[in-house]
C-alpha cells in the first residue's frame, strides 16, 4: 500500500477485527451465514476499495469481489 | 502529498509570469504571504482552484474568464495576436511529480474578442501529457474538490468557521464534507453495490422457487415489501428535499442577517471611523479657510518664491551698501587726519612728530581717493525703493513660513483622512458580507422555515424507521427464500457470499466511522490544547455530526462561546482531519488571525511550525506585525513572500526571505 494513512489503518483493523469475531463465531450476526474468506482476502478487498476511492467507478473492488465469490463457490 | 510550486501568468492582478515556490524544508514548514487587503493574496488560492478544478467562482459569484484575465494584458492586446492566461500547479504524491497547467487564450479581432476554452495538461514526472479525460481522477486523488476548502481555507469568512464547528442540524452539511474526507461515502457505495448483488441473487433464487408452495407466501410477501419499500423511499426523498430546501433558506437568511454581534461591532467601528472622517474634514475645512484668508490678505503669497529670492537679493544689496558707507566714512576720517597732518608737524592722534614726508602723505591721500571712488562707483541705493515697495505690499518672510506650515498641516490631514476613508471602506465591505437586511422580517421567515424543517425532520424520522423495518423484513424474507428453496448449493453460496460481505462492510463502516471520528478528536484535541490559553479545557469533543464542544477537566461540556474559540476549534478540526486522512498534509490559510487575541496568535504561529503540516499563511498588516510576530515562528519560517500592488490592475509578488 503506497498511501497508508491513519484512516486506512483504522479501516483495515476494523474490518479484520469484525471478520475475526465472525470467524470465531463470537458476536457474529445471527442472520448471516459465515463464509470463510481469509484475512488476506479481506485485506485485499479493503485495499482495492481504498485504491478506488477517488475513481468514478470502483472496478478494482468490484472485480475482486467477483473473483473471490467465484472462488468461494468453487470451494463449496 | 505536498504542493511544490505555483506559476501564475496574466491571472487577475498578476501580469506576466510569477513563480511561487512552496517547497520548504520540513524544519521550516511555514510560508508567509504578507500583503494588504485587495493586493492579491486571495488571488493565489483562486488561481490554484482554477487550475485544479476549472473553478471560476469567488464568494458565490461566477466570474467570467475574461474578468480573470489581467486587465492590463487585456488592454494592451494587439489585434490578431493571441494572449494567454495560465496557471501551473506542481505537486508531489507518492514520490511522483505532477505538473498540471491550465491555459486559456483570447484574441482581439475586428468582430470583438474570440475566446478559447480552458485547457488542462497534466504531466507526471515530466513525461507525455496524460489523457485529458484521466486528469480529474488524478486531481481528485491529490485533493478532492468537495473537501478542498479545508485546505484552501478562508478565515475572513466567519461563516466558514461557523459551519466547521456548528453543533446544530446545520452541521449536517459539514458532516457530509468531513465524511468525504474520511472516505466514508466510498464504503456506503460499496455496501449499496454489494446489497444490489445480494438482491439480484435473492431475486434469482426467488424466481427459481416461484412454484415452490412452501415459500410461495414468502415470495409474495417479499414482492409486497419491496414495493412498499419503494414507496417509503420516494416519500423519504420528498421529505428530505423539503428539509434541504428549508435548511438552504435558513442558511441564506442566516448569511443575510449575519452574526448580529459582529455586525454591531463593525457598525460601531464604522461610526468611529465616520466620526474621525468628519472631524478631519472639519479641521481641514477650517484650515483651508485660514489659508484662503491669508492668501486674500497677502496677494503676493502665490509669488512668494520669486519675491523671497528678490527680498534676499535686496537685503544683500542693503548690507553691501551699509558696509560701503561704513568703509567710506572710515576712509574720509583717514583723509581728514592726513589733511591735518599735511599742515602740521605734530600728529593729531599722538601729539608727536613723525618723519613722514609731505610727498608720502600726498601719495596716501591719492590712494584713499582712489579707494573712495571705487566704493562710491560700486555703491547703489536703488534697493531702497524696491524694499520700500515690498514692505508696503506687506511682504513678510514669517508669513511665508506660516503659509508653508499650514500647507503641510493641510496635506497631513489629507493623508489621515485618506487612511480613515480606507478603514471605513474596509469596514463597509465587511459589513456587506453580513448583509444589510431587515432583521425582523428575516427572523420571521427563519421561524417559518425552521418549523417546516422540524416537520420534515419528524416525517423523515418516521419514514426512516419504516424503511429500517421494511429492510429488516426484506432481509429476513430473502434469507428464508434462499434457504428454503430447491436451488443449487452454488447459487446459495453466491448469495451467502455477497450477503456476508455486505454485512461485514456494513458493520465495518459503522465501527470505522466511529474510530476515525475519535481519531480526529484526538488529533484536534492535541492541536487545541497547544493553542488555547485557557487551561480549564481538557480538549475538544466531536459529536456524531462533527459538531464541536469544549470539554472541561471535570468532564463537563461547554459549548463554543467566542469567535476566537470557534476559530481555534476549526483550525484544530482541520488539523485532525488532515492528520487522519492524509499521508502528508498542507494547508493554505487566508486571514487566519482575525478575531484572535495576541496570545492566541502567538500560539497559532508556534502550532504552525510544529504541526507537521506545510502551512501557508496569508496575512495583512492588521493581523500580522512583521517586526513582532515573525519572532513567534522561531526558525519555522521557510519563506516570506511580499504581495504588493503596482496599481489597481497589477499586483507583484516578491520573496523577502
Amino acid at each position: 500500500m503506497s498511501e497508508e494513512t491513519v484512516a486506512y489503518q483504522h479501516l483495515l483493523s476494523t474490518m479484520l477485527d469484525i471478520h475475526r469475531k465472525n470467524s470465531d463465531g463470537v458476536d457474529s450476526h445471527p442472520d448471516v451465514d459465515f463464509v470463510s474468506f481469509s484475512e488476506q482476502e479481506i485485506t485485499a478487498l479493503v485495499e482495492a476499495l481504498w485504491v478506488n476511492r477517488f475513481s468514478d467507478s470502483r472496478t478494482d473492488f468490484q472485480d475482486l469481489v467477483g473473483q473471490l465469490v467465484s472462488k468461494m463457490v468453487t470451494k463449496n | 502529498m505536498k504542493i511544490l510550486h505555483l506559476k501564475i501568468n496574466n491571472f487577475m492582478g498578476y501580469r506576466g509570469s510569477h513563480d511561487i515556490d512552496f517547497d520548504v524544508p520540513d524544519e521550516s514548514p511555514v510560508i508567509l504571504f504578507l500583503g494588504e487587503n485587495g493586493h492579491g493574496k486571495t488571488t493565489i488560492q483562486h488561481a490554484a482552484r482554477w487550475c485544479l478544478y476549472n473553478e471560476t467562482k469567488y464568494k458565490d459569484r461566477e466570474i467570467p474568464l475574461m474578468e480573470l484575465l489581467n486587465r492590463k494584458t487585456w488592454d494592451s492586446a494587439s489585434k490578431g495576436e493571441p494572449i494567454e492566461m495560465s496557471v501551473c500547479l506542481t505537486w508531489l504524491d507518492s514520490n511522483r511529480k505532477y505538473e498540471l497547467t491550465r491555459t486559456w487564450s483570447v484574441k482581439k479581432e475586428d468582430s470583438g474578442w474570440v475566446t478559447g476554452t480552458s485547457t488542462p495538461v497534466l504531466r507526471i514526472d515530466g513525461g507525455n501529457p496524460v489523457p485529458t479525460t484521466a486528469i480529474p481522477e488524478y486531481v481528485q486523488k491529490f485533493l478532492a474538490k468537495e473537501i478542498s476548502h479545508f485546505f484552501f481555507f478562508n478565515g475572513e469568512i466567519q461563516d466558514e468557521f461557523d459551519k466547521m464547528t456548528s453543533n446544530d442540524d446545520g452541521a449536517a452539511y459539514i458532516r457530509s464534507e468531513i465524511e468525504k474526507t474520511l472516505s466514508i461515502p466510498v464504503l456506503s457505495e460499496a455496501i449499496d453495490w454489494l446489497h444490489g448483488k445480494e438482491s439480484l441473487e435473492s431475486n434469482a433464487i426467488a424466481k427459481a422457487n416461484k412454484d415452490n408452495s412452501k415459500i410461495k407466501q414468502s415470495i409474495f410477501d417479499l414482492e409486497q415489501a419491496q414495493k412498499e419499500k419503494e414507496v417509503i423511499t420516494n416519500e423519504l426523498k420528498i421529505q428530505k428535499d423539503k428539509k434541504q430546501k428549508a435548511q438552504f433558506e435558513i442558511s441564506e437568511l442566516e448569511k443575510r442577517v449575519g452574526n448580529i454581534v459582529e455586525t454591531q461591532e463593525v457598525n460601531d467601528k464604522m461610526n468611529t471611523e465616520k466620526g474621525r472622517i468628519e472631524e478631519l474634514n472639519s479641521q481641514r475645512r477650517e484650515l483651508l479657510a485660514n489659508i484662503k484668508d491669508l492668501l486674500a490678505q497677502n496677494v503676493w503669497i502665490p509669488n512668494s518664491k520669486y519675491l523671497s529670492s528678490r527680498w534676499n537679493i535686496l537685503l544683500e544689496e542693503k548690507t553691501k551698501y551699509e558696509n560701503a558707507t561704513t568703509e567710506s566714512e572710515n576712509l574720509l576720517t583717514q583723509l581728514d587726519l592726513l589733511s591735518q597732518l599735511e599742515t602740521s608737524e605734530i600728529c593729531p592722534l599722538c601729539d608727536s612728530k613723525h618723519d613722514n614726508t609731505p610727498e608720502h602723505i600726498r601719495q596716501r591721500k591719492v590712494a584713499i581717493d582712489i579707494d573712495l571712488k571705487r566704493i562710491t562707483d560700486g555703491t547703489d541705493d536703488s534697493y531702497k525703493n524696491d524694499l520700500n515697495l515690498m514692505s508696503e505690499l506687506g511682504f513678510d518672510s514669517n508669513k511665508i513660513k506660516s503659509f508653508k506650515n499650514m500647507q503641510k498641516e493641510y496635506d497631513e490631514l489629507g493623508a489621515r483622512l485618506a487612511t480613515a476613508k480606507i478603514a471605513f471602506t474596509e469596514l463597509r465591505n465587511k459589513l456587506e458580507l453580513h448583509g444589510n437586511v431587515d432583521v425582523k422580517d428575516s427572523m420571521a421567515a427563519m421561524r417559518a422555515y425552521s418549523q417546516a424543517e422540524a416537520e420534515a425532520n419528524k416525517s423523515i424520522f418516521q419514514y426512516e424507521e419504516d424503511l429500517r423495518k421494511k429492510a429488516q423484513l426484506i432481509d429476513r424474507l430473502e434469507n428464508e427464500i434462499s434457504k428454503s428453496g430447491t436451488v443449487s448449493p452454488e447459487k446459495q453460496a453466491v448469495y451467502a457470499a455477497y450477503r456476508y460481505l455486505r454485512s461485514l462492510f456494513q458493520a465495518g463502516k459503522e465501527s470505522y466511522a466511529d474510530a476515525v471520528r475519535k481519531q480526529v478528536e484526538t488529533f484536534a484535541t492535541q492541536s487545541f490544547n497547544n493553542i488555547i490559553s485557557d487551561k480549564k479545557f481538557s480538549g475538544l469533543q466531536i459529536n456524531k455530526n462533527y459538531g464541536v464542544d469544549l470539554l472541561m477537566h471535570d468532564g463537563r461540556i461547554e459549548p463554543l462561546r467566542s469567535t476566537g474559540q470557534a476559530k481555534i476549534s476549526a483550525i484544530s478540526l482541520i488539523y485532525g482531519l488532515i492528520k487522519t486522512a492524509m499521508p502528508e498534509g498542507f494547508i493554505l490559510m487566508d486571514t487566519p488571525f482575525g478575531s484572535l487575541d495576541m496570545g492566541h496568535r502567538q500560539e497559532v504561529c508556534k502550532w504552525a511550525t510544529s504541526s507537521g503540516l506545510k502551512v501557508s499563511l496569508f496575512m495583512h498588516s492588521g493581523e500580522f506585525d512583521r517586526d513582532i510576530d515573525v519572532a513567534y515562528f522561531g526558525n519555522g519560517i521557510g519563506r516570506i513572500y511580499r504581495i504588493s500592488k503596482v496599481d489597481d490592475n497589477e499586483s507583484r509578488i516578491t520573496v523577502e526571505v
